[in-house]
């Protein structure tokens, strides 16, 4: 009996291409440890429509660039050169990944139906029935 | 239909297509050319800063050494000092290490990134991390020398690049010194590059500052979400190559319109202090980057909740911002109540009348009547609310933010399962609930997840047929990191540089597994059972060992 055993890359590889079109795979490869990462997380249900974040952090190109919490930035990056396009862009909600593209092709995408943060979407989720 | 094509005409084709591949090789050629220049232009940039920076500390002692040494042999130049650039996970440069192969993933546009923020001073009172993703570290030889996270510089120990020689560092004309084109703005400004969070103050602070052009601008972007359109697809070979504009008016107009002195204006006498490079019309605020990344979103209901939480964030009208993030808290306040009290009646016990409390991984919830109060497993109280009528009526919220995402994890999954979906078997449970899941799920999860990996490892040393040594000991180094050690009585795996991350020793397990390495064996384990199921005949699983086998293959996440 003969039995392969494949090397982390490809099952990498095999794991991603069963859930993202080649092309983004492609380029995902080119990053193997953010894609390790991703790979575990691909599956996560999108955020629901009543989920409101406290804290956000922005990623270009793996960096945390923009730290958001509690309706304050805590920090962000120094000035950039106008023209400077991130191949690598995550948003952070609460800690977990909500959106990652690569080269603009979509990786994970949470955020589709989340409530908008704006006064007129808020306010119908204030008030919650009361318990029995 | 064919399309007929005359010899003549065919030839031209010929001769058009050989020209249009030749031209873009040359291009592509001249491309990586000028980024290798640009790279080893910023890795001489850093060895000259972190010298000046060496230099600047030792002054003393150099002084003293250099009286004595003015009459000594000339020695070789130094070797370039090691450089290793990180950012987020991966190791985007690394030169000079004699047991490290060198690399090189660098490219203009990251390089304008690393470029800001090794510009950027250290923060006051920016908190010492660990953590990799998210962060940029820069290491000369072993000395960490740059460390950057989650947005604030904890480390820089890089002497300020002096103004003048900004431009001598981007070959190709990349970068401007922002500075050097007007020494009005020079003398008057604060020096290079502004701590972030002044930056980040001078964006949430519009009314201070703005003119009533910019308020217009504001206005707009509010109205209409496509205000900023400057082209995002500025290839890195584009950036390296090409001149670019001055600036773009419309974008430049609608972000710092104050800071755009026309033709026809005399540059401002008096400039309030704002960070250097926005007088440059070559940098923008990472908001702006922000603002015009999101447009490049495909799904338009994504790009919208963008675009509203960047305004948000941005604080753009400070009044409404400060309304929003308000109700915001109060909605997850009582989310995370509402979750407490679920959980509590799911699986909480009541030990007299009107009393009663649940032991979760890391809280406690208990209840006292109409009041609800949620605490630590050290007993600090985090939040108590209480029930009226109408709803939960939070009475105190003191939750840091990672503890409110574990309750909104475990209430996205109630609104998912339903509360009658939660699993029963903890290694799901805690799937679901992950902290908040009963006190004790985690320890079992961690004991299946343990003995399913070292069944998996002993399959390995079976099929890959290692023979035990006169110990009897048995041993599996595959090409992955992982190495397999098994005695009669022990069983011990290892990770390259992580040591072992298993060991089971006369029954006593000890476990640091990642959910990397779990998704490995997962992988590894169902590769092996294809194979078996392919080569040998079906077998009748007894009942009690394939329940068995489900619980360990759901805490290997099956």
């Amino acid at each position: 009996m003969t039995t392969t055993i494949q090397s982390p890359d490809l099952m990498l590889a095999q794991t991603l291409r069963a859930k993202l079109p080649v092309d983004t795979v492609t380029a995902l490869l080119a990053y193997p440890n953010i894609a390790a990462d991703l790979a575990l997380v691909l599956d996560q249900p999108p955020l629901g429509t009543d989920y409101v974040p406290r804290e956000i952090e922005v990623l270009y190109d793996d960096v945390t660039v923009l730290h958001w919490r509690d309706g304050r930035i805590q920090a962000q990056c120094a000035d950039v050169e106008i023209d400077y396009t991130p191949t690598l862009v995550e948003w952070l909600i609460d800690g977990d990944t909500a959106y990652f593209s690569v080269q603009g092709l979509e990786v994970i995408n949470r955020i589709k139906i989340l409530p908008l943060m704006d006064l007129e979407s808020l306010d119908p989720l204030k008030e919650e029935p009361c318990k029995p | 239909m064919q399309a007929v094509v005359n010899p003549g005409e065919a030839k031209q084709i010929e001769q058009d297509y050989a020209h249009t591949t030749l031209a873009s090789s040359e291009m592509a050629a001249a491309t990586a050319q000028s980024t290798a220049e640009a790279v080893q232009a910023f890795i001489q940039m850093l060895r000259e800063r972190l010298q000046a920076a060496r230099q600047k500390e030792q002054d003393p002692e150099t002084e003293a050494q250099d009286a004595q040494s003015e009459d000594a042999v000339d020695l070789p130049p130094a070797v370039a000092e090691p450089i290793e650039i990180k950012m987020g996970r991966e190791i985007v440069y690394r030169e000079g290490y004699a047991d490290k192969d060198p690399v090189n993933k660098l490219n203009a546009n990251t390089l304008k990134l690393l470029q800001a923020a090794v510009d950027a001073p250290p923060q006051a009172g920016a908190e010492a991390t660990t953590g990799a993703k998210g962060t940029i570290n820069i290491k000369a030889g072993d000395e960490l020398v740059y460390r950057m996270s989650k947005g604030a510089v904890e480390t820089n120990r890089l002497e300020p690049e002096p103004v003048d020689q900004a431009e001598v560092s981007f070959p190709g004309g990349v970068r401007e010194a922002s500075t050097a084109e007007d020494p009005k703005l020079a003398d008057e400004t604060v020096p290079p590059v502004q701590p972030s969070v002044s930056s980040a103050e001078d964006a949430t602070k519009p009314e201070t500052s703005e003119t009533p052009a910019l308020v217009i601008a504001e206005d707009s972007r509010l109205a209409d979400e496509t205000v900023l359109s400057v082209p995002v697809s500025v290839s890195p070979a584009k950036a390296v190559m090409e001149p670019e504009p001055k600036e773009n008016p419309a974008f430049a107009r609608a972000v710092e319109p104050e800071q755009q002195p026309s033709a026809s204006q005399p540059a401002p006498t008096r400039v309030t202090a704002q960070p250097l490079a926005m007088a440059s019309p070559k940098v923008v605020s990472i908001l702006d980057v922000l603002e015009r990344q999101n447009q490049q979103v495909v799904d338009k209901a994504t790009q919208k909740w963008m675009q509203q939480t960047t305004r948000v964030m941005r604080r753009s009208s400070q009044q409404l911002t400060e309304r929003v993030v308000a109700l915001a808290a109060n909605i997850r306040s009582r989310q995370v109540a509402s979750t407490a009290v679920d959980l509590l009646q799911k699986y909480g016990t009541a030990y007299s009348p009107g009393r009663g409390f649940y032991v979760a991984e890391n809280y406690v919830v208990s209840s006292k009547g109409r009041m609800v109060t949620v605490s630590d497993r050290q007993g600090i109280e985090l939040m108590t609310a209480r029930k009226t009528r109408w709803g939960l009526d939070i009475l105190k919220n003191d939750m840091v933010a990672s503890q409110e995402a574990d309750f909104m994890k475990a209430r996205q999954q109630i609104q998912i399962q339903g509360m009658d979906g939660l699993s029963a078997d903890p290694p799901m449970r805690v799937r679901q609930l992950g902290n908040l899941a009963p006190a004790g799920d985690m320890g079992i999860t961690r004991d299946l997840t343990a003995l399913a990996l070292a069944k998996t490892a002993r399959k390995l040393l079976d099929v890959t047929g290692s023979r035990p040594n006169v110990q009897g000991k048995r041993v599996f180094q595959g090409g992955s990191q992982y190495r397999i050690e098994e005695t009669p009585n022990s069983l011990k795996i290892q990770a390259g540089e992580r040591g072992a991350i298993l060991s089971i020793d006369n029954g006593k397990i000890k476990s640091a597994l990642t959910s990397k390495d779990v998704a490995y064996f997962r992988f590894i384990d169902r590769e092996l059972s294809q194979d078996l199921q392919r080569h040998q005949p079906a077998t009748v699983t007894p009942l009690n060992s394939r329940q068995r086998s489900r619980f360990v293959g759901m805490a290997m996440g099956e």
